[in-house]
């Protein structure tokens, strides 16, 4: 691609190229490459890239792209082998984890580890505020576990009862509900209004918002309401008489008239009456926490279709009324009265039941610190996330090789290639030695002794397997013998492939048979060392013949290597016959030093 | 067939006495007693015999000497160059004869002999405290052989060929703290190792040296739950490769081993 010599200029001949596998552009990356070379440094100012348009100027777009276009982006191609996870587990001083910690894959996550730490450092330098209980011994965090769990499950148990169909039915307006808050605290309690419909979606509610000083705060009255802006104050005023509506002091709460769906205030609608504030809004499903089993009658066109004064305040005392002692009226049981069936509801009911009894029985349920520390808690909690959630980045958990690194180890734990306590065992210590050929299946190999009923020949002819490295070569015939030991390795290979799988490493057993096995030479490789003469071997093959040069003195390799094995063994027949059989495959052309002098 | 067996008519004969093992089809005879057997990436801890030019023989309990290459040595001054003729001249400032040195077997030569490296800082040349050697087959091969006890400020190096070494232990530097530490070298050189880390180092190696001829494996919590055994009994250090301790041990040994049995059940 680039010649490594200063030139002043670069001629590109065209701007395409064929890169092994297809004929396509070049990419802007290798652009770079090629046009940098242009100018020699201390010597030229310039340098200068030509390209040569023999047939057609190429497009603009595409030369656009290829001048100013985004090199290929730098990915990491680290693969982790049991070659190197058995040689980093011999070692004491080393440990795996270091090493994938070097990879480029990890660059980013490195590179901001010294920020990290850092920040770390900081945030437990931070002092923790202790909350301090009035009322003793903080019990504040088991109240707040507690109050979360509940949350969770009071959330489940809304939404499921929300599409029990017997709901629908007491969701009518007038029912009293006990909605959330937005200040995420204390509930209010309301009465529904109108249900959804077609133009508005939620439920429209009226809740009572505590004591007039609060509603105080709150001035954003719609402004298309008929009261003047005296309303605020809490008191009431009265329009002179020839304003009022004539309705207004003579019609009792409930009212003949249907109402015909509109709604003329402009949500969320806040007043005042009977010394209590109020307000209209629409909620949705989830905001109800629960639904109460008193009913109270209201004028519904009164409330949102004439925005009468009065109709309010009878409204808001009537919920004053039914709101005793400061408590909410009963909620509706969900299994007796909503008929929840479904197992896994009713259990989540009844555990948001149980542990509501058990925070009311906790000293922080009636404390007036309540809300103070139950924020001060999620601060805490917060910090205390933000804090694991950092540790974790930085420890050696995050590493994206992990769960494959943690799925090979406990392979190799399976067939015993290292104990439990992760020493490397003999069958490791042979994997070790194998560098050319799979190192699981070769190791395998050895082990169930699959090449002892074979000879010399036979033998390294199923070890070409290993080297061999063409997909497509035509199929060889082989004795029987041949074609038993050839079966064998295929089956172990599934097999190693199917154990792969199980335990997480990302591994298709079929495929991985078919990749590290390739049994296209081994008619050629016995013919030939059974002592046939080159010329012949060519003829039974469609592979070329400087491939089959290449694989042959690959073998030569495998057997080094397998005869080292056998010596860790202690296996000496294999070594002999490995011996013998390296013996065998070296000689005339294949082993030439050189084709062009020979008798060296 | 593998190591310890012959083929004899068709039959595979043991012609070792010992335990025997099946690995998948391979099957060997494991003798109780061996010899030391190196493997790739052991812990050894070796005696310098003789200095040779470009590199040191060390004495392991091995049918031949160890081999460790200049170049597998780290420089004094730690800086990473090729090893010039100077350097070889001053081979024996860095480890003399009789020198204890622990270092790492990285492979083998042709003729069977170990190769060693000692390129980390925690391999090198020992001092102050105690070599013993014990039969190297109580020393299994494990994750680690490198055993700081905080508690009593020592270093236990059980290396793989049987030779123990007990004795102060030493703080692991890096290569950029070199110069601070030739200066407090030289101080330490005028301090000597403290009486009770003393006491503590002999007390460990005796535990060892019982634990060895009562024929048990060795492993760092067992030395240290006989040393504080001793301690707790009340027992001198010399005292402690007398008869009553040894019996008493053995008997706390088979006591454990039986627990272990019944819990097992």
């Amino acid at each position: 691609m680039g010649v490594n010599a200063p030139a002043r200029t670069v001629v590109f001949d065209t701007l395409r190229k064929f890169d092994g596998k297809e004929h396509r552009r070049l990419l802007p990356g290798e652009y770079i490459q090629m046009a940098g070379r242009a100018g020699r440094r201390g010597l030229d100012t310039i340098g200068t890239v030509i390209m040569m348009c023999r047939d057609e100027i190429p497009e603009e777009s595409d030369l656009k792209n290829l001048l100013v276009g985004k090199p290929t982006r730098l990915e990491s191609q680290f693969r982790l082998t049991y070659t190197m996870i058995l040689h980093l587990l011999r070692v004491e001083e080393l440990k795996v984890e270091d090493m994938l910690k070097r990879s480029f894959a990890e660059f980013h996550a490195q590179k901001d580890l010294p920020q990290k730490e850092k920040l770390l450092l900081q945030m437990l330098r931070q002092p923790t505020k202790t909350i301090e209980c009035i009322k003793g011994e903080p019990s504040i965090e088991e109240y707040y576990d507690m109050f979360l769990e509940a949350e969770e499950h009071r959330e489940f148990v809304t939404e499921a009862i929300m599409q029990l169909h017997t709901t629908q039915q007491f969701l009518a307006p007038g029912r009293l509900v006990v909605v959330k808050s937005k200040s995420d605290d204390d509930h209010l309690l309301g009465v529904i209004v109108k249900n959804p419909s077609a133009t508005l979606k939620q439920y429209v509610v009226l809740v009572l918002t505590g004591d007039c000083t609060s509603s105080a705060l709150a001035p954003n009255l719609s402004s298309q309401s008929e009261k003047g802006p005296g309303d605020s104050q809490g008191y009431f005023i009265i329009p002179p008489k020839g304003k009022r509506g004539m309705d207004d002091d003579f019609f009792s709460s409930s009212r003949t008239r249907k109402s015909s769906g509109v709604i003329n205030i402009k949500l969320p609608y806040m007043g005042d009456a009977s010394g209590m504030g109020f307000e209209v809004r629409a909620v949705e499903n989830k905001e109800i926490i629960s639904i109460c089993i008193s009913k109270i009658k209201i004028d519904q066109v009164g409330l949102l279709e004439d925005i009468s004064k009065t109709v309010y305040a009878k409204t808001v005392q009537m919920l004053i009324k039914e709101q005793t002692d400061g408590k909410y009226p009963p909620a509706l049981d969900a299994i007796k009265d909503l008929k929840m069936k479904d197992m896994d509801q009713v259990k989540r009911y009844h555990a948001h039941n149980n542990l509501l009894e058990e925070m009311s029985k906790n000293k922080c349920h009636g404390c007036i610190k309540l809300k103070e520390h139950k924020s001060m808690m999620k601060d805490q909690k917060m910090h205390k996330d933000e804090l694991d959630q950092l540790k974790y980045q930085m420890s050696d958990e995050a590493l994206q090789q992990m769960p494959q690194f943690q799925g090979r180890i406990d392979v190799l734990k399976e067939i015993h290639y290292i104990d439990s306590d992760l020493v490397v065992q003999l069958k490791g210590r042979v994997a070790c030695e194998m560098n050319s050929g799979e190192e699981l299946i070769s190791t395998e190999c050895l082990f169930e002794n699959q090449l002892d009923e074979l000879e010399p020949e036979e033998a390294v002819a199923i070890m070409s397997a290993f080297v061999f490295q063409q997909r497509n070569a035509s199929e060889p015939s082989l004795t029987p013998k041949l074609a038993d030991a050839k079966k064998r390795l295929y089956d172990t290979a599934i097999s190693l492939g199917q154990l792969q799988k199980r335990h997480e490493v990302p591994v298709d057993p079929e495929e991985y048979a078919r990749d590290n096995l390739k049994f296209g030479l081994v008619e050629v490789v016995y013919e030939w060392a059974k002592g046939t003469p080159f010329a012949d071997i060519c003829e039974l093959t469609d592979v070329s013949e400087g491939l089959i040069v290449r694989t042959i003195v690959r073998l030569d390799e495998t057997c080094r290597e397998f005869r080292n094995a056998a010596s860790i063994m202690g296996n000496s027949a294999l070594y002999k016959k490995m011996e013998i059989a390296s013996n065998a495959i070296k000689r005339d052309i294949v082993f030439a030093a050189s084709l062009y002098v020979t008798g060296i | 067939r593998g190591h310890g067996t012959t083929d004899q008519d068709g039959e595979v004969v043991a012609t070792l006495c010992g335990v025997v093992e099946r690995v998948n089809k391979l099957v060997y005879v494991r003798t109780l007693r061996a010899r030391y057997k190196p493997e790739v990436g052991d812990i050894i801890v070796g005696r310098v015999i003789e200095i040779a030019p470009k590199r040191w023989r060390l004495e392991i309990n091995f049918s031949q000497d160890a081999v460790l290459m200049l170049s597998s040595m780290n420089l004094p001054d730690g800086i990473q160059r090729r090893r010039t003729a100077v350097d070889e001249l001053n081979m024996r400032s860095i480890f003399e004869e009789n020198d204890v040195v622990c270092a790492e077997v990285r492979g083998f030569q042709h003729d069977g002999s170990l190769h060693l490296q000692a390129r980390s800082q925690k391999y090198g040349k020992l001092q102050r405290g105690q070599l013993l050697t014990v039969p190297a087959y109580l020393v299994k091969r494990r994750k680690l052989h490198f055993h700081h006890l905080e508690q009593y400020d020592v270093d236990l190096i059980l290396g793989c060929n049987g030779f123990i070494w007990v004795g102060e232990h030493v703080v692991v530097r890096e290569i950029a703290d070199l110069k601070e530490d030739e200066q407090k070298l030289s101080a330490e050189a005028e301090t000597f190792t403290p009486i009770e880390t003393r006491r503590h180092i002999c007390r460990l190696a005796n535990a060892a040296r019982l634990l060895s001829a009562l024929g048990f494996t060795l492993t760092v919590e067992l030395i240290i739950q006989t040393a504080e055994a001793s301690v707790s009994s009340n027992v001198e250090i010399n005292d402690m490769l007398g008869a009553e301790f040894y019996v008493q041990t053995a008997e706390g040994e088979a006591k454990r081993r039986g627990d272990l049995l019944g819990k097992k059940r």
